[in-house]
Parts: structure tokens; sequence; C-alpha cells
């Protein structure tokens, strides 16, 4: 059976060249709020996975997203066993064939042939199946007689052919893919498409990062969204790139959290819904907890989201949650997660009865925001000493 | 079913030899290419490495002679040996500072055992000696050394100077890549190390001051080769020597390869 699970794994990134004033003193800024961390020894790490439980079954094609730096290459690279985890457990089973730079290993001064074999055999082949493949490959590239010639005479073009051509003739049972891979001229192009397509088909698990959304609704079945190095949802993939591009990589919904606050939606979606659907169709406007601190309970003194919720505007009502919910004292954040500086004040929220909202640990309040009459910021200590948050309340 | 976890496992290390040795064939040919790259496209190819190493054993065998007042048939082959076996050791010891840090390619792409990249640069460099031995087989023809059945002490000592070379490479290798500085520590180490082994001089010049000799590890690994090449044989303590450095060296890398080798990405 093949699969991949992860059980609370991060993977932490030792830095070792950094200038370690100049890091001190642009991140005490932003102290305890950094992914970067300061060990007692004066070692300096990035914490480039925070904790990721994660379980990819036979079968499944996952679609990875986020913003650059989210941790997606990263990720990637754990699967493929490059990183081992800092902590936690990552168990494997089944053959896997990590494509990210499919020109590695090419010798530029050796000819094509010479480079099928050096390829074949670092991608596990022995000479014997190289031998049995070598038609097959020579016939897909191409290529003919330039074979015999050294990959220093080949075009970019010719080049990416031969070097994908070794790489689909491997049969991998778990492919792990950084970016879809793009093969030259438009000839060819149908031809690799078709090639990539019958690849990853025999394949039992895909795991590929992209950018393209349309890509990863054509190919996944399954999305990971990341950020910040934490996963924010993992489910359907219709349905997490439709979060997405609502929400953003915030972490404001997580699937596994909306089902374990609401128990019943488990049964509705016996019947064909997703969470994300269930909270579209009907969360939203039956004042659900969302799991992670997230009450629109909390919301119900709020003009803006009473009205979007009378009118069945979902959208509104989506976008009153971003603006919102980072400032909800429960939220709970990812560790380390950070909210943008030019996030906006919901300075016209108005929270239920002796409710407050606090301003994000090392969230600056946006220069010229004014607060309204009844808005009292004041500094006080609500975690204990040495961990002040600035509290916004309304009162 | 690959488990991978933030505890280190003892077997390991192991695990990583016998999986390197398995795919012989890939570090086979990535040697191979290794050589055929630098001599792509000459005419003597591979064996401008025979040429070179001829002319520079001939030229410094007949000065060093000369001023040593040596009878040049003793000398030249002397300093061919000690020359050649030298260039081995410097060369594999030199290349396993980088050795890990110049596949960083490979290492954060592919999950291969790392050792494998140390029989790599092992396995180009035994073919380099194997074109440079063509010059001692000159060089015994001409001087008519005394090659006889003591000359086969030279196998085990070849096998051990292998062996050698691919757990410095290993240590090397990981210090290297963890420690940007070692490699040119190791660079200006080698470089006092040839003038204190005897190489281009004979260590009958030291007239009974063997403790320079002995105390020096390099010595031994040279004369563990060059006595049974020119006839002699093999002292007990260069034997014993090599072995204890063997076992212990063996060990560190054993250690090193199951301590690090989970870190070794992180530090490229």
């Amino acid at each position: 059976m093949v699969s991949i699970t992860l059980e609370n794994v991060s993977v932490e990134f030792p830095i070792y060249n950094s200038d370690r004033r100049l890091l001190r003193q642009t991140f005490q800024a932003v102290a305890g709020m950094s992914r970067i961390r300061h060990h007692s020894s004066g070692q300096v790490s990035v914490k480039a996975l925070h904790n990721i439980d994660l379980a990819i079954r036979e079968g499944d094609r996952v679609g990875l997203i986020g913003l650059n730096g989210a941790g997606k290459t990263t990720l990637l690279r754990t699967l493929a066993g490059v990183y081992k985890p800092s902590s936690g457990t990552l168990r494997r089973s089944g053959r896997v064939a990590p494509l990210f730079d499919i020109g590695l290993g090419l010798d530029m001064e050796a000819t094509g042939y010479e480079n099928i074999y050096l390829k074949g055999l670092l991608l596990g082949m022995s000479r014997q199946e190289i031998r049995q493949k070598l038609d097959d490959i020579a016939e897909f590239t191409e290529l003919g007689e330039y074979l015999g010639m050294p990959v220093r005479t080949y075009s970019s073009g010719m080049l990416l052919r031969l070097a994908f051509a070794v790489c689909t003739s491997v049969q991998p049972e778990i492919i792990l893919m950084d970016e879809w891979i793009g093969v030259g001229d438009s000839h060819f192009l149908k031809k690799a498409t078709a090639r990539l397509r019958q690849f990853v088909n025999q394949s039992s698990i895909l795991v590929l990062a992209s950018h393209s959304d349309a890509l990863i609704r054509e190919v996944c079945s399954k999305c990971l969204l990341m950020n910040q190095g934490h996963v924010v949802a993992y489910g359907d993939a219709g349905d997490v790139l439709h979060q997405y591009s609502l929400f953003g990589p915030a972490p404001f919904f997580d699937p596994k959290l909306y089902l374990k606050a609401n128990p019943d939606v488990a049964t509705s979606e016996l019947v064909g819904q997703t969470p994300w659907f269930h909270f579209m169709a009907y969360g939203v406007f039956e004042a659900r907890d969302l799991g992670n601190g997230i009450r629109l309970s909390d919301f119900a003194e709020d003009p803006v989201f009473a009205k979007a919720v009378a009118e069945k505007d979902t959208h509104t009502a989506l976008m009153r949650i971003v603006a919102v919910a980072p400032f909800l004292p429960d939220f709970q954040r990812p560790a380390g997660w950070k909210l943008d500086r030019d996030s906006p004040l919901p300075v016209d929220f108005v929270p239920l009865p002796g409710k407050y909202l606090i301003l994000p640990p090392g969230y600056e309040v946006p220069a010229g925001s004014q607060a309204p009459d009844g808005l009292f910021l004041s500094e006080e200590t609500l975690d204990g000493p040495g961990n002040t948050h600035r509290r916004a309340v309304f009162g | 079913m690959t488990i991978l976890t933030a505890v280190h496992h003892r077997n390991v290390a192991l695990q990583d030899l016998r999986d390197a040795v398995s795919r012989w064939q890939l570090w086979g040919l990535l040697g191979w290419q290794d050589i055929l790259q630098r001599y792509r496209r000459s005419i003597l190819g591979p064996f401008w490495i025979t040429a070179s190493m001829g002319v520079l054993v001939t030229a410094l065998g007949l000065l060093y002679a000369n001023l040593f007042k040596i009878e040049v048939g003793a000398f030249l082959p002397f300093i061919a040996v000690g020359f050649i076996f030298w260039t081995y050791i410097s060369t594999t010891l030199n290349e396993g500072c980088s050795v890990f840090i110049s596949a960083e390619g490979i290492i954060k792409q592919l999950d291969m055992p790392l050792s494998l990249h140390a029989f790599r640069a092992v396995w180009r460099n035994l073919i380099i000696l194997a074109h440079n031995l063509i010059v001692l087989v000159v060089v015994a023809v001409i001087f008519s050394v005394d090659i006889g059945l003591q000359t086969l002490a030279v196998i085990p000592g070849l096998a051990l100077l292998a062996l050698n070379s691919l757990w410095m490479m290993i240590v090397l290798g990981f210090a290297g890549a963890r420690f940007r500085d070692i490699a040119p520590i190791v660079g200006s180490i080698l470089q006092l190390a040839f003038f204190l082994t005897p190489i281009i001089w004979k260590p009958e010049l030291l007239q009974g001051r063997t403790f320079i000799l002995n105390a020096n590890p390099f010595y031994h690994f040279i004369e563990l080769v060059r006595a049974p090449l020119l006839g002699g044989s093999v002292g007990l303590i260069s034997w014993g020597v090599v072995l204890g450095i063997t076992l212990l060296g063996w060990a560190a890398a054993l250690a090193v390869l199951s301590r690090y080798g989970r870190r070794l990405a992180y530090w490229l």
C-alpha cells in the first residue's frame, strides 16, 4: 500500500553564514514573532515547517499551494527524504521519484546516449533496465543521430527533451514535482503532455507544488494550502482553491478543525458535502464555531456581518471575517504566524457586550488610521509578564 | 517502508554503505565521467595524466639525484613511486573536503546513500592512479627494479590505501560541509606534510632520527606501497600504524555518518 504519513513533522534550518548582529537588530523588532530563532548558543535557525500532520493515501493527487516561502519546496524535499525531520516522524512506502530539477546530473561534455545512462542510473535504474528502454527513450526524444553528439551542442529545448524522456521512463509509485514540467516547442508539447499524463497516471501518489490554479484544478484531487510553514487547510482541491481565493493564505479555515467543532457536519459529509461547502452554504449563516477560536457568534452585534447574513451575501460576510478574525482575542494563531503589516484596523466592528479585540503580537497600527470615538487603545498585560499584548477595547 | 524521524539509528551508517556499494554502477559511471569530462576533445585524453606525471618524475628524479649526489638508477624509481602515491593521497584528502559540497545538486534532490559520493571520488582517484602506474612500469623496466614475489605485498597495501581514502573522504566531507575552513586547513597541512615526508628525499638522510619518520602517518602509508614496489619489505611498525588508523578511522566515519548523516543536507 503506497502512502505517506507525517506526524508532527518540523524542519528547522541552521543558518551558519548569517550576520548575527544584523539579524538580531532586524528581528528583535518583531521579537517572538519571526520564524527565525536565536538559540542560547548564538546559533540562528529558521523553522521552515511547523508540526505538520498529514496523511497522503494511495490514489491521492495532492496540489501544494501557498505564497513564495510558504514551505512548499521544503515540504516536497522532506517528502523526498532529502531533509530529515528535525522532530516528528515521516512514514513512506513506495518508490519515490522527485522531479524538482529534471536536468540534474546531465554531463554537458558527454553524448546523448551517455547521458541517458547517467541519468537513468541516477534515477535508480540498472544498466540492463536502461538498455531495454533505450530505444523507447531515443525514439521519444526525436533527436536521432544527435544522440551521438555531446549534449553541449544541443539547444535548451533538445536538452529538456532528453532529460524529460529519461525521467518519465521510470515507473515510480510516488511522484514529487515542483511546478509542472514544461517541454519546449509546440509540436513536441502535445506529445510530451500525453507522456507526462501517462507517467503521472501510472503513479499511485502525486504531490505537485504549483502557482497555477488551473493546473491544480485539472490534475489534482486534493489540495494542501501552506502558509509560513504551517498547513492552513488540506482537503478537496476545488474547496481549498476557493478558500485560498477568498481567505488568501491566512489560517482562518481548516476543514479538520471545522469538523471537530461541528460534529454534525460530518453526517452531512456523508451525503457528499465537504466541510468548506457546508461552511459556505450553511455555516456562515448559522453562527458556527470554526474550531480555531473564530466563533461567528462573536459577530452577532456587528452591523456589517449581520446585514450580510440577512441578505445571504456570503462574500461580504467572509470578507468581514477576514478583516476581523486576526483581532479576535481567542483566535488561535499558528506559532510564528504574522499578520500583514498593512492590514487595516477593523475600527467599525461592534463586539458583543463586554468583549474586546486585541492587536495581534507584532502588529503595528497602520500610520494614519484614527481610532474613532469610543475606541480605547491601552497597553495591558494579558498573558503574564514579558508578553505584553496591546488591547483595543471598544467602549 | 521508509521511516524518517528526528532520532538517529546506529545501523544507519552501515545501511548507507551497503546501499552505496549496491549502486556501484552509478558511482562507477560518475567517476569515469569525471575523468572523461576533464580530457574530452584532447588527443591524449586521460593519458595526459600519465604523460605529465612521467615528465615531472623524470625531471625531479634527475634534479634531486644530482643535488643529493645519489645514483639516478636508485633514486628515480624511489621518487617516482613516492610522488605518484603522494599525489593520490593528497588529492583524495583535498577533494575529500568538498566531496559533499560538490554533490549538493544530487543531495538536495535525491535521497541517496551519502557514502556513494565518497565511493565516486575514491574511484575517480584510483583511475588516475592506474594511469600513473604506467609511469612506474616504464621506470621499473628502464632501471630494472627488483620485482619478485615480495612485490605482491603491494596488493594488500593498495587495498588498505583505498579503504583509508574512503573513511577519510567521509569524515573530511562532513567536516568540510559544516566548517568551510577545513579545506584550506587541510591544504596547508598537506603542503607541509609533503616536505616532512620522505618523498623527494631518502629516509636515510635522517641518520637514525627515526622518530620524525615514525610519528608521520603519511610516511607509513607511502612505505606500505613503496617498499614492495622497490623490492624491499614493509616494516612492522608501518603495518601496525596503518591497520590501527584504518580501524580508528572507520569507527570515526561510521559514527559521523550515523550521527550527522541526517543533518548533512541542511549544511549545504
